[in-house]
C-alpha cells in the first residue's frame, strides 16, 4: 500500500491541470505532455538561475550579457499562463525550445566562447523538445534545425575570428562550470525521473486494460453459453411437450368416446365416474403440458400473438362460465363486477382469457367458502385506454416476503401450498409472461389470511399495446414518494429514443433530466446545469463515451460529480477505472436505474427545497 | 349422410376421431399420407376433407393445394387440423384454399361446429 507521504508526481496534478485548457486534456498522450512542459517550466528556470547568480555572485557589476540572460529564464515562467490563455501548445513549445537554444549560445558567446561551461546545457535541447512536441515529425526537424542552425552560426563567428567578449576571465569560470553541469544534470534527472513515472503508469494501466479485455471476453462466452443453454432448455422442454401430447390426446379423447359409449347406454354409473376421473386428469396433465410449452415458448421468443377486436362482455361471460365450476368446488361463491361502458378491446382474446383463467382458478382453488370476485374495468389514461381484470379473492393470502418470488418458474409462496393444494407454481409465471408479451402486466396485493387480488392491466388497443411494449419498463408504475425529488440528471445519449425514455422514467421518478444527443457539447452543457449525476452511453459517434468520461473527470468543476455509464457491451471494469462510478448495461432495468440513482444521489440531498422549477426538462439539441 | 375423408398419419387419432364422427352421422374414409389423400379425394368425391397438416413428406398445406387445383375436387371444402394454433399456420391454411382451420387435440363440438359451417355453404350439397 503507498503510504501517505510518499511524494509522487500525482500530487501536483491539479496544479499542473489548472493551467491546461480542456481540449489539450481530451487526448492521453497530449495531456500527459503538457504535464511534463508545465513541469519544466516551472522548475527549470530555478536551475538556471543558479547559474545568472553565480554569475552576478562573480562579477557584481555584469554587463547587459547577463541581464539578457536572466530575463531569458526568468520569461519561462510566463508559459504556463500562456498555455492556459492560448492553447496554443505546440507553437510555445517550440517557442521555449528555441528561447533556450537562444539562452545557451548567449551564455557561451558571453561567457567562454567555444569551451563555456554552457555548453554542457545543450544536451538538454532535445531531450526537452522531444517531451514537449511527442512523435510529430515536423516539430521534431525544426527543433533539430534550430540546434544546428544556432550552433551553426555560432561556430561561424568563432571560425571568422570573432573577439568572444571577456567579462568574467576564463579561468574564474571553473566554478560556473561544476554549477552549469550539477543544474544541467539535475535537470536531466528530474525530467527523467518524472517520464519514467509516466511510464511505469502507462504500463500498469496498460496490464490493466488487458485484464480488462480478457475478462470482458470471458464474460462474453459466459454469457453466451448461458444462453445457448436456455434456448436448447427452451427447445427441448417445446420438444417434449409436443411428443407428451400425442399419446395423452389419445387418452383424453378414448376416455371421452368410452364416457359418451357409457353414458348414452346409461348402465354402469361407477365405470361412468371412473371414466371421468381419467378424462379429468388427462386434460389437467394437458394443461400442465401447454402451460410448460407455453412458457418455454415465450422465452425462446417463438410465442405468437393472435390479435382480433373482441366484445368485453363476452370475454367476462366466458371467464364466468369457466369459473363458476371451479368456485362452488370449493363453497365460494363467484361475484362479477362490470365496469360502465367496457365495449370492445383489440388483443390476443385467447391469452388474455389464458391469463385471467389462471388468476381465477388459484383465487377459487386457495378460498373456501368464501367469496371470489371478478372485476373488470376500462380505464382512461393519457397514452390511451386500458383494460383492468382484478380478481380478488377472500383465502389463505400470500406473506408479505414471499410475494416477490411468486411470478417465478415452478415456485409457490410455501413449499407445503403444492402438498395440500397441488399445482406446479407456473401459473403465475406464465399469466405474468403472457401479460407482459401483450404489453402490459400483473400486479398483486395480499394480506396473509386476509385474501389477495391479482390485477391484471392492459393496453384495450393494440397500437398501444406495440408502443408498451417498446418502452416495457417506462410503463410501469410509479413507486411511492417520487414526486419530491429535484436533482438533476444529465443524460448524454445519440439515440433519441434512449433519450425520450430516459426523460420518461426520469421526469416520472422526479428528477430534472438534460438530455444532450451531442456528446461533443456534453461537457460545456455540465458545466452550465451542474447535474447531480451524469448518465452516459459509451457508443456514440464524434467521441465516445469513454473520451468523455476522461474529459468530465479531468474536469475540474466536474470531476466530482458522479457518471453512470451506459453500454451495450459489458465492460464494467474499464468504466469503473476510468472514474464512473457506476457501470449499467443496457436495456437498462428501470428499477436497477432507480436503485443506482438512489445510491449515488441520496435523497436527503434531494430533499433541500431547490429552487422552484417545472418538471419539463430542458434538451440540448446538436 | 355427408361423406368426410379424414386425411390423417396417425393411427390412434385416425380411429378415434373416425370412430366420433361416424357416432355422429357422418360416413368416413381414411387416408394414411397426402399422396393417397390427394387420390383419395378424386375417387371418393367426399362431402368434406379433414387434413391433417403435419403429415411427413408431403405436408397437408401441398396436399390442400393439389387438391384444390383439381377442377373435379376444387369445390370440396377442407378443414385444416394442426398442433400449433399459430397465427401464421391460419394464415397459410386460408392462403392454400382451407374453408377452415382447427387445432388439436380436436374439440368435438366445436369441429362439428365447424364441419357442419362447411357442410351446410358447401355447393352441390
Amino acid at each position: 500500500m503507498r503510504s501517505r507521504l510518499r511524494l509522487s508526481p500525482e500530487m501536483i496534478y491539479p496544479l499542473l491541470d489548472w493551467f491546461i485548457p480542456p481540449a489539450l486534456k481530451a487526448e492521453r498522450g497530449t495531456h500527459q505532455r503538457a504535464r511534463i512542459f508545465l513541469v519544466s517550466h516551472f522548475f527549470g528556470p530555478f536551475l538556471g538561475h543558479t547559474i545568472t547568480v553565480y554569475l552576478y555572485w562573480l562579477d557584481p557589476h555584469p554587463s547587459y550579457g547577463l541581464w539578457v540572460l536572466a530575463s531569458a529564464i526568468t520569461i519561462y515562467w510566463a508559459f504556463p499562463w500562456l498555455l492556459k490563455r492560448t492553447g496554443a501548445f505546440t507553437t510555445l513549445s517550440l517557442i521555449s525550445v528555441a528561447n533556450l537554444v537562444f539562452m545557451i549560445l548567449w551564455g557561451c558567446y558571453h561567457y567562454g566562447g567555444l569551451s563555456s561551461p554552457f555548453v554542457a546545457w545543450l544536451v538538454v535541447v532535445p531531450l526537452l523538445a522531444f517531451l514537449y512536441l511527442g512523435p510529430a515529425l515536423i516539430p521534431r526537424l525544426m527543433v533539430l534545425g534550430m540546434i544546428a542552425g544556432g550552433v551553426g552560426i555560432f561556430y561561424l563567428f568563432y571560425a571568422a575570428g570573432h573577439s568572444f567578449p571577456e567579462h568574467v576571465p576564463l579561468h574564474a569560470l571553473g566554478g560556473i562550470g561544476i554549477v552549469s553541469t550539477i543544474s544541467a544534470a539535475v535537470y536531466v534527472s528530474m525530467m527523467a525521473l518524472y517520464y519514467a513515472n509516466i511510464v511505469a503508469n502507462q504500463s500498469e494501466l496498460e496490464r490493466e486494460v488487458q485484464n480488462h479485455r480478457a475478462t470482458a471476453i470471458k464474460l462474453r462466452e459466459a454469457k453466451d453459453e448461458a444462453e445457448n443453454a436456455n434456448l436448447a432448455k427452451s427447445e427441448f422442454l417445446a420438444k417434449m411437450s409436443h411428443e407428451l401430447r400425442t399419446p395423452l390426446n389419445a387418452v383424453i379423447g378414448y376416455s371421452e368416446m368410452l364416457l359418451e359409449d357409457a353414458e348414452s347406454e346409461g348402465g354402469d354409473t361407477q365405470a361412468v365416474e371412473d371414466l371421468g376421473k381419467i378424462n379429468i386428469s388427462g386434460k389437467y396433465l394437458l394443461s400442465l403440458i401447454t402451460d410448460v410449452l407455453d412458457l418455454s415458448k415465450i422465452e425462446a421468443g417463438k410465442m405468437e400473438l393472435f390479435n382480433e377486436r373482441f366484445d368485453l362482455d363476452r370475454l367476462i361471460d366466458d371467464l364466468t362460465a369457466a369459473a363458476q365450476p371451479l368456485c362452488t368446488r370449493n363453497g365460494n361463491r363467484l361475484v362479477v363486477e362490470r365496469g360502465d361502458g367496457l365495449g370492445d378491446a383489440e388483443g390476443d382474446i385467447t391469452k388474455l382469457r389464458q391469463a385471467a383463467l389462471n388468476l381465477l382458478s388459484n383465487a377459487a382453488k386457495f378460498t373456501k367458502d368464501g367469496e371470489v370476485t371478478l372485476s373488470v374495468a376500462r380505464e382512461a389514461t393519457p397514452g390511451g385506454d386500458c383494460l383492468r381484470i382484478a380478481v380478488r379473492d377472500t383465502g389463505i393470502g400470500i406473506a408479505r416476503e414471499n410475494l416477490r418470488k411468486l411470478f417465478q418458474n415452478f415456485s409457490q409462496a410455501e413449499a407445503w401450498l403444492s402438498n395440500k393444494y397441488g399445482g406446479t407454481g407456473l401459473g403465475l409465471a406464465l399469466t405474468q409472461k403472457l401479460c407482459r408479451l401483450m404489453g402490459g402486466d400483473v400486479m398483486v396485493e395480499s394480506e396473509l389470511g386476509q385474501g389477495s387480488c391479482f390485477t391484471i392491466r392492459l393496453p384495450a388497443s393494440l397500437a398501444r399495446a406495440v408502443q408498451r411494449r417498446e418502452l416495457d419498463w417506462a410503463a410501469e408504475p410509479v413507486q411511492d414518494g417520487g414526486a419530491a425529488r429535484r436533482d438533476i440528471i444529465l443524460v448524454v445519449d445519440d439515440d433519441p429514443a434512449v433519450l425520450d425514455l430516459m426523460q420518461r422514467v426520469l421526469v416520472k421518478e422526479g428528477f430534472r433530466p438534460v438530455l444532450a444527443d451531442d456528446p461533443g457539447k456534453a461537457v460545456a452543457l455540465a458545466r452550465a446545469v451542474k447535474p447531480s449525476v451524469i448518465v452516459l452511453d459509451v457508443l456514440m459517434p464524434g467521441m465516445n463515451g469513454w473520451e468523455l468520461l476522461r474529459a468530465i473527470k479531468a474536469d475540474a468543476e466536474l470531476d466530482a460529480v458522479p457518471v453512470v455509464m451506459l453500454t451495450v457491451v459489458d465492460d464494467r471494469r474499464t468504466g469503473l477505472a476510468l472514474g464512473a462510478v457506476e457501470h449499467l448495461v443496457k436495456p437498462v432495468d428501470r428499477d436497477v436505474l432507480m436503485r443506482v440513482l438512489d445510491r449515488v444521489c441520496p435523497r436527503g440531498k434531494a430533499d433541500q427545497p431547490a429552487e422552484p422549477t417545472t418538471s419539463k426538462p430542458m434538451v440540448a439539441n446538436a | 349422410m355427408p361423406k368426410i375423408l379424414l386425411v390423417e398419419d396417425n393411427e390412434m387419432n385416425r380411429d378415434m376421431l373416425g370412430r366420433r364422427l361416424k357416432r355422429h352421422g357422418f360416413d368416413l374414409c381414411f387416408a394414411v399420407d397426402a399422396p393417397s389423400g390427394i387420390a383419395m379425394a378424386g375417387t371418393e368425391l367426399p362431402d368434406l376433407i379433414l387434413m391433417d397438416i403435419a403429415l411427413g413428406e408431403m405436408d397437408g398445406w401441398e396436399a390442400t393445394r393439389r387438391i384444390k387445383s383439381n377442377p373435379a375436387t376444387a369445390e370440396i371444402p377442407i378443414i385444416a387440423l394442426t398442433a400449433h394454433a399459430l397465427a401464421s399456420d391460419r394464415d397459410k391454411s386460408v392462403e392454400v384454399g382451407c374453408a377452415d382451420f382447427d387445432t388439436k387435440p380436436v374439440d368435438l363440438p366445436r369441429l362439428l361446429g365447424k364441419i357442419n359451417a362447411c357442410l351446410g355453404t358447401a355447393p352441390g350439397k
